[in-house]
């Protein structure tokens, strides 16, 4: 693997058993929900990596997966050269120090009965890493201003209860920040926050992960956020990646009929653009009954015969540009280079 | 608000709600002219007794006899207020009852020959607590155990077997499971005393006493925890797994904590207020015993005077018992407010409990 990569995923599957009734019970039928079905990604150093689909696409499932919130069913997860998929206890809990996660809803994510202080200074005690009291409090107080939770004496020891969602946002960052991981799953971290809350919270995570060298597993359901935060993204339906490479070229030049689909979905505040119009039919499939062949054949406005009966394989249609379609050459896509840009869609993100 | 305003408020409120219960049993039980007709029996009672003692009044002509006797109970109505309409005398009695002085019960009798409720009640409220209180407490230790260890492997064997074994143990009356212990462990087996609480005659020495009582004990403590364990143990471990669906859950486990610490330290303490409401409302419903079951084990506890009371109208006995239950109730909720603020600082600060 390259020196470069911090997290390499490779055939990722995460099924869960929902057997459930007797006769199945009886005759040993097992259902699966294919959460995850095989996906395979790489995040460098110091980059973000999105990944972006609807609901039910598997996004959440795969950064669980990845810190091993929840087991994988198969497949690979190699963090540096250590196969995380298979760590056991001790190993885990080393990689726990590495590997954070921010989650969408910080209402939920801080437990409602520790202080600032306590929630964010657990992880020394829990890595042996307790330092005197002072010290602790200088460590988690520098974590606060990092945030900008400023000044911190003043949030130190409050509760969530008396916080703001943006500030609890940035509570649960600076917890995550506080062992220096190398690694951060942010599961929609802003989806939560009112849009004027959205742009700070994007703005610390980027200046964080310039600063300390993170890399990130980012994920979303909208696309601009991507497009704005990650260097690299890859799209994902029904627990596969459809398109994957350069966030930038997939938003300008978008090769999937879903992406395309998804993009056109981005509102821009430009009274004079007429948002083009690809179809999607329907909703998301339920990952028990995976529809066969292309997963996405039954709500494909291009769709054929093939795409029924066989799964397309993702293939590098150009240059780091993957897609997984039979028919990507042929489906023209909607040039987006003309589409204005939201103010807060960066030039660069990288 | 300040959490000390906040409890004083809860204070206030409680203690109307304590009079206003009294109150009610003070109507319900009086209002209907019971308690003054019993009042007014027992004093000719007394007059006629008092005449009779005396040979110069026992000597008068019939009807100078009778018209003494009206003024002697004139007196005694007067002396005890029973002049006045009922009405005008309930807060005489409310004053009384929240002064624990319930006066002298009208038919029943404690062991001891007294007829004070407080001393009928001193009676038997220590062995309801003996039986009942201890049995709670065995089924709720057990039950809290048990659900830890269901919700450790949800749908696993031991918790599918715990489940059936819960909804089973609690559908199960607590006085037909006391009947059948009777019939095979008292009379079939023979190994244990059918009922009562200690045998007759009783043990003269302290030691063989306690043992006795002791003894007797076992079977309806069997019956008791049998039948709530089970259920305890599936509501802590709905409890916990309803916890372990938090965000803040899989942060702890992505801190790295172990399982135990993320069950012990996070998952149990957000799960402990509706445990420990659970935990003392069950003490203090113990402590009412339980009418049927007491019955069934002979056991001369709470239940069985309440229900003995009501049987003979013993209405100062009525008062009492409801008084004492409704005291017990509004002590348990104060100190479920304060240990709820010190479990949710939510709670302490008097902010909207979310999420």
């Amino acid at each position: 693997m390259s020196q470069q990569s911090v997290l390499r995923v490779e055939g990722l599957v995460k099924w869960f058993d929902v057997t459930h009734g007797l006769m199945d019970m009886i005759s040993g039928k097992r259902v699966f929900s294919k959460a995850v079905d095989g996906i395979d990604f790489e995040i460098e150093t110091g980059r973000v990596f999105a990944l972006a689909g609807e609901s039910g696409s598997g996004k959440t499932t795969t950064g669980r997966t990845v810190l091993r919130l929840t087991e994988p069913t198969k497949g690979k997860i190699w963090f540096s050269d250590v196969d995380v998929a298979s760590l056991k206890d001790g190993k885990l809990k080393e990689y726990r120090k590495q590997a954070q996660m921010v989650f969408q809803d910080p209402y939920q994510s801080l437990n409602p009965r520790q202080t600032v202080f306590q929630d964010i200074a657990e992880p020394f005690a829990i890595h042996g890493l307790r330092q005197s009291n002072e010290q602790e409090y200088d460590s988690v107080a520098r974590a606060l201003e990092e945030v900008h939770l400023e000044p911190p004496e003043e949030f130190i020891y409050r509760y969530p209860h008396e916080l703001s969602g943006g500030q609890r946002q940035r509570v649960a960052i600076a917890r995550a920040l506080i062992l220096s991981p190398r690694f951060i799953v942010a599961d929609e971290p802003v989806s939560m926050l009112d849009m004027s809350v959205r742009a700070g919270i994007l703005n610390l995570l980027a200046s964080l992960i310039e600063r300390h060298n993170i890399s990130i597993l980012f994920i979303t359901h909208d696309l601009a956020v991507a497009r704005y935060i990650s260097g690299n993204m890859g799209v994902m339906y029904l627990g596969k990646i459809v398109e994957r490479g350069v966030s930038e070229r997939i938003f300008e030049r978008p090769l999937h009929p879903y992406t395309q689909a998804l993009i056109t979905a981005v509102p821009v505040p430009d009274p004079r653009y007429k948002i083009g119009d690809i179809p999607i039919i329907g909703e998301i499939s339920n990952s028990i009954n995976i529809p066969s062949g292309c997963r996405f054949h039954p709500r494909c406005p291009y769709a054929k015969p093939l795409c029924r009966e066989k799964e397309p394989p993702l293939r590098e249609l150009e240059r780091d540009h993957l897609v997984a379609c039979h028919f990507a050459e042929t489906i023209q896509p909607p040039t987006n280079h003309n589409r204005p840009r939201n103010d807060s869609e960066r030039e660069d993100s990288a | 608000m300040s959490f000390l305003g906040y409890l004083a408020k809860r204070t206030v409120v409680l203690t109307a709600t304590l009079i206003l219960v009294l109150l009610a049993t003070i109507m319900v039980a009086g209002g209907f002219g019971i308690v003054d007709r019993v009042a007014e029996s027992a004093i000719r009672q007394e007059v006629n007794m008092m005449m009779r003692a005396n040979p110069n009044l026992a000597r008068l002509p019939e009807a100078e006899r009778l018209k003494v006797m009206e003024t002697l109970m004139e007196e005694q109505r007067k002396a005890i207020g029973l002049d006045k309409p009922f009405i005008e005398r309930v807060p005489k009695y409310l004053f009384q009852a929240l002064s624990w002085d319930f006066g002298k019960a009208l038919y029943l009798r404690s062991a001891s020959g007294s007829s004070l409720v407080r001393d009928l009640i001193a009676e038997v409220l220590p062995r309801t607590i003996l039986l009942f209180t201890t049995g709670a407490l065995i089924s709720a230790i057990v039950g809290i155990a048990l659900g830890l260890l269901m919700a450790r492997r949800p749908l696993g064997l031991f918790d599918k077997i715990m489940t059936a074994f819960a909804v089973v143990s609690n559908s199960m009356p607590l006085w037909w499971v006391g009947m059948l212990l009777i019939l095979v462990l008292g009379f079939t087996l023979k190994v244990l005393p059918p009922g009562g609480y200690v045998s007759v005659p009783a043990p003269t020495e302290p030691v063989a006493y306690v043992l006795d009582v002791l003894h007797h004990m076992i079977l309806p403590l069997i019956a008791v925890v049998l039948v709530s364990f089970g259920g305890w143990a599936y509501t802590v471990r709905s409890l916990l797994l309803d916890t372990f669906q938090q965000d803040f859950i899989l942060v702890a486990r992505a801190k790295g904590l172990s399982e135990n610490d993320v069950m012990y330290k996070h998952a149990l303490r957000a799960t402990a207020p509706p445990i420990i409401t659970l935990l003392l409302l069950s003490i203090v419903g113990s402590m009412g015993g339980a009418i049927i079951s007491e019955v069934v084990f002979n056991w001369a506890g709470m239940g069985r005077l309440f229900a003995d009371a009501v049987a003979f109208q013993d209405v100062p006995v009525i008062i009492a018992e409801t008084y004492v239950f409704s005291f017990l109730y509004v002590a348990v909720f104060l100190v479920l407010e304060v240990l709820y603020g010190l479990l949710d600082p939510r709670v302490r600060t008097g902010a909207s409990v979310q999420g």
